[in-house]
């Protein structure tokens, strides 16, 4: 098929694209400017000429990879000299890159244009040597997971030479020598030691290490690494070679822009039996792993915190903050972990039956050991003993998800100057919530209301809320929260723990999230905003009675009145109803004569000058709230100057002895927008004169 | 001691605990059943002393009300003189002018009153001295004071210096055992010894026994609705506190604290040293299961642990919160809670503030209408 042309009425490219009439315009312009079809899905043609001077042959081809156009293309120039490239292959796009300028030939020749004038000013971008494998002649087939910072120290020196010692990797998990890994430490190897590949005497094996700091690109082939060397180096290089160990691992580290990088060869008989092996570094330790904790690892590792209950929720938490970078972590719980826990739990899934939580977790972090874990298997209600577990930590938390252990722990954290967080999922999984008492004007949390824009999170019925048990008794009923809602709210906890232990606030003091849409106000996806929040009307508790006991005298007919109080603390305040019997008695409509409003508000200022109109109230036989004709009603008052933005109340007889329902509204010329009524006692009010 | 004692806050508790003038209803009720038994000549000659017995005649009963107990004493007849079976025939015989509105029980006969049944007449209710706006009531059916109840007569006799009343099963009223037939009890002399603890627990003054009850049959009815023990059973705790000189208190909020611990106390103990019925001093029965007990000593720890949380709260915003609590509710005239919040105090317990804005709106002049659901 070489040189054969393919056209698009000949060739099914659906393997290749879900847009194969896009393709096939892409290979009617390859096949425009002189390319054929090599081989599948290969094109051969003239390559640009400002790759003149740096590839030796006169053609490239274009190798067009299953998944165009969200996968570039290979472009490949025979003979390239240049250490970028991977092998034959121009390194134009790095893996990710959705730019898709690929799919014209002007744009791939623009993009080797820069990729040359890359070359001529010398490869120096970020990630440009995090694998220098790649650029090896011999494919990589060996892996070394190495300490580079442990074997070189703080400040390698240029020239610098050190041993090493490497064996296969033995997984716990396995129970066996992975023998395409290896573990490769700084030093000798020593007696006793495990040597890799069955080898049976130490001093057959030679392991060493090369530093320069001036490598300017990596080597491709065992003469560019030893080229590299200086001139002792070499010698010492050359002495290796010549003495013939059964295994050889040469490694030669040097600065790239994205930290040191290494290169390692091992030679001698290895596994498949090849002679000849490139060594992929792969780092480990501490550092290697810190560098992927986030930005706050560094701060978090003089940071502590103490989480209480160790059961879904906290156990993922516990994971994220460790894995995150936290220095010392104290895991409070009595509990212990059964089979069916460990869906939802951080444990690893063969977690031995009746294992305590605590340790549990702390045995699936142990390769985190930058994490100093202490477990207290205890249930702790006592304050004493609270403020004892709270004493040395920079940040509380309470997981329970038992409202009144983190209401007492709110307190004691409070009273111990603590930052505190707890978490909680409500509504069976459906919301999640963080609360922080930490900042200075953090709202305490035991003095937050929807008056002050912190609403309740009601639950559901227990049926919806809590799973079906086989465990009866005094234990807690067990939530229906899904695994998703259970990492949501950890990985939720766990921004504002980090957030808060970095003093950054860029959180406020309580984040409601609904995960799944439920009653309102958590009826949209998404944090709650104060938005979405109802507004809060006060009324006194007789002007409730009042209300209900007007609303059960004359059921089944409709009765009513006035709604007459002020502005207190900036809220709308109802501090009594006055009941205006109807015009004519009805069970469908309740009206009021002209001027009867008026007339009660004038009365009601007799006693306080300070009372004044709010609005309306009316009963319904049947539990309905307001019909089409109220709202109208509310609406031509609300464009009232002498009634502002008026409340309705209407009251709605219940069943099973439920006091009536007081469903309350504040109207505006556009809306009539649902209210909830805090309820409060008498008001001391100015009297007249 | 309380640091706020609420005392203005527990007053109106008491008054929505009360009966208030449905007391007067339920009089008249047993007034309108007593004319009707004493019209029946074979109870007349078997000597009838019908009472008013029960929390009704203890002064207990607590809103929204429910039986009226009359105590249909043969004053002539005693256990060995008159079977069940007879004495019950003729309580049967002499209800029947109340036609469907009685419905026997095992041992005694309901005979229903309400709005949509029947209410007392008035010339009972004016016996009882209801006043005009409590006839008005009645006649129409409808306002805060009629009610759905019932007054529940059970025949008794003499049993030695008690009485008794028929056995709860009726197969049991022909054996020869006396005690299998009867049952001993004295609600009269319950009712003395109400009086007596009334009159020795006072709190500024006044009875604090017959409150103090009334407060824990209320936190019964919320906390633990429509179960067993009856409320009798935390009467007859109450009792035996306030005679042993446990239950104590200067101020209302201190009695109530300490009742409601005494009783979850007691309750803890109940399964091995049973409550006792302070008139025959004999255990209370039936005797609750331990579940029962267990269910209700929950119920009232948590009134206790409540109370005791007011009694240190540090302002009577934050006191009133756990009575709310405590006491819950029970529907009187409108009011969704029991205890009332006191002048300045917001429902969670904070004070509401200062700023306070007078409201020009008038309202306007504008006629309303509404309705057409």
């Amino acid at each position: 098929m070489r040189g054969a042309s393919v056209t698009t009425d000949e060739a099914d490219l659906s393997p290749l694209t879900p847009h194969p009439t896009e393709l096939a315009c892409f290979i009617a312009e390859l096949e425009r400017r002189g390319f054929s079809h090599d081989e599948h899905a290969t094109w051969r043609g003239p390559r640009p000429e400002v790759l003149n001077g740096i590839a030796d042959a006169d053609h490239m081809t274009i190798i067009i990879r299953d998944g165009w156009p969200y996968r570039p293309p290979l472009t490949r120039v025979p003979g390239i000299d240049s250490w970028h490239a991977d092998r034959d292959n121009l390194c134009l796009w790095q893996a990710g890159d959705n730019s898709r300028q690929w799919v014209t030939l002007d744009q791939i020749h623009a993009r080797i244009g820069e990729w040359v004038d890359d070359y001529h000013r010398g490869f120096t971008h970020h990630g440009v040597g995090l694998d220098p494998e790649l650029y090896l002649d011999t494919p990589p087939g060996i892996f070394g997971l190495i300490q580079i910072e442990e074997i070189l120290g703080p400040c390698p020196s240029n020239g610098q030479t050190g041993r090493l010692a490497f064996t296969e990797h033995k997984s716990p998990v396995l129970d066996k020598p992975l023998e395409h890994v290896l573990d490769i430490r700084d030093g000798s190897f020593r007696a006793g030691d495990r040597l890799p590949y069955g080898r049976q005497d130490r001093r057959d094996i030679v392991a060493r290490w090369f530093y320069r700091d001036d490598v300017s690109a990596p080597p491709q082939e065992l003469d560019d690494l030893r080229e590299a060397l200086t001139p002792d180096q070499r010698t010492r290089f050359d002495k290796d070679r010549a003495h013939e160990p059964s295994l050889l691992l040469h490694v030669l580290f040097w600065p790239s822009p994205s930290g040191i990088v290494g290169t390692a060869l091992l030679s001698g008989e290895g596994p498949g039996g090849h002679s000849r092996h490139t060594v992929a570094l792969r780092p480990k330790g501490e550092a290697a792993m810190l560098l992927r904790a986030g930005p706050d690892a560094d701060l978090l590792q003089a940071r502590s915190a103490v989480i209480f209950g160790i059961g879904a929720i906290g156990s993922q938490l516990a994971h994220l903050l460790c894995s995150s970078g936290i220095g010392s972590m104290r895991l409070v719980d009595a509990d212990v972990l059964w089979p069916a826990n460990l869906i939802r739990h951080a444990a690893a899934a063969s977690t031995p039956p009746s294992w305590p939580k605590t340790d549990a977790v702390m045995h699936s972090l142990q390769p985190f050991d930058w994490t100093d874990i202490e477990t207290v298997d205890e249930t702790v209600w006592a304050p004493s003993r609270l403020l004892e577990l709270i004493d040395d930590v920079d940040l509380v938390v309470d997981a329970t998800g038992d409202t009144a252990f983190a209401e007492l722990l709110a307190l004691i954290s409070q009273t111990a100057d603590r930052q505190f967080l707890t978490t909680a999922l409500f509504r069976g999984g459906a919301v999640a919530r963080v609360q922080r008492q930490a900042k200075p004007d953090d709202v305490p949390i035991a003095a937050r209301s929807l008056r002050t824009g912190y609403p309740d999170i009601p639950p559901l019925d227990d049926a919806d809320e809590y799973l079906p048990t086989l465990e009866v008794g005094c234990v807690a009923p067990i939530n229906n929260a899904p695994p998703t809602a259970v990492g949501r709210a950890a990985a939720l906890a766990a921004e504002v723990a980090i957030d808060a232990l970095a003093a950054r606030w860029n959180y406020p003091d309580e984040i409601i999230d609904v995960i799944r849409p439920t009653a309102p106000p958590f009826d949209r996806i998404g944090h709650v905003r104060r938005d979405d929040l109802p507004t809060v009307i006060q009324v006194t508790e007789e002007a409730q009675a009042s209300m209900r006991t007007a609303a059960a005298t004359a059921a089944p007919q409709e009765t009513g009145g006035v709604l007459i109080g002020l502005d207190v603390d900036g809220l709308i305040t109802i501090e009594r109803a006055v009941v205006l019997a109807p015009g004519e008695p009805s069970t469908s409509r309740y009206q009021i004569p002209e001027g009867a409003v008026a007339a009660a508000v004038g009365a009601a200022q007799e006693h306080s000058p300070q009372l004044g109109y709010v609005g309306e109230f009316h009963n319904h036989p049947t539990d309905a709230g307001p019909s089409p004709t109220d709202r109208a009603m509310m609406r031509q008052l609300a464009h009232d100057r002498d009634t502002g933005t008026p409340v309705l109340i209407v009251v709605r007889p219940q069943t099973s002895g439920r006091p009536d329902l007081l469903d309350s509204y504040v109207a505006t010329p556009g809306s009539l927008r649902s209210t909830v009524i805090e309820s409060i006692g008498p008001l001391q009010l100015e009297e007249p004169g | 001691m309380a640091v706020h004692e609420l005392t203005d806050q527990f007053r109106q508790a008491q008054h929505r605990i009360n009966l208030t003038e449905r007391r007067k209803v339920a009089q008249a009720a047993h007034l309108e059943v007593r004319a009707v038994l004493r019209d029946d000549s074979p109870l007349r000659d078997h000597g009838l002393a019908d009472r008013l017995v029960g929390s009704y005649a203890r002064g207990v009963a607590i809103w929204p009300g429910k039986d009226v107990d009359v105590f249909g004493l043969l004053d002539d007849e005693d256990v060995d003189t008159l079977t069940p079976t007879d004495a019950y025939g003729m309580f049967a015989a002499a209800l029947k002018p109340f036609g469907d509105r009685v419905t026997p029980q095992p041992r005694s006969f309901k005979i229903s009153f309400g709005p949509d049944v029947a209410l007392p007449d008035e010339r009972f209710l004016r016996e009882v001295g209801a006043s005009d706006s409590l006839v008005e009531q009645a006649r129409s059916a409808r306002g805060p004071s009629v009610f759905d109840f019932s007054v529940d007569v059970v025949p008794a006799v003499h049993w030695d210096e008690h009485f008794a009343i028929p056995d709860g099963d009726p197969e049991r009223w022909s054996e020869s055992d006396v005690s299998r037939r009867w049952r001993m009890t004295n609600p009269m002399r319950l009712n003395d010894l109400t009086t007596t603890a009334n009159g020795r627990l006072l709190v500024a003054s006044t009875g604090g026994y017959v409150p103090t009850v009334k407060a824990i049959k209320q936190m019964k009815s919320f906390r633990l609705p429509d179960s067993k023990p009856s409320s009798l059973y935390y009467e007859f705790i109450l009792h035996e506190g306030v005679t042993s000189g446990e239950v104590t208190g200067d101020s209302w909020a201190d009695l109530t604290a300490s009742a409601a611990r005494y009783v979850a106390d007691r309750l803890g103990s109940a399964t091995s040293d049973p409550v006792c019925d302070p008139a025959l001093g004999q255990p209370y029965e039936p005797l609750p299961s331990t579940q029962e007990t267990r269910d209700a000593q929950d119920g009232f720890r948590r009134c206790a642990d409540d109370a005791a949380s007011a009694a240190s709260a540090s302002s009577r915003c934050e006191a009133a919160r756990p009575w709310r609590r405590v006491l819950g509710a029970n529907g009187f005239e409108g009011h969704d809670s029991v205890f009332p919040l006191p002048p300045g105090c917001r429902d969670d317990g904070t004070e509401i503030g200062a700023a306070v804005s007078a409201n020009p709106l008038t309202g306007g002049s504008r006629a309303r209408g509404f309705g057409d659901n």
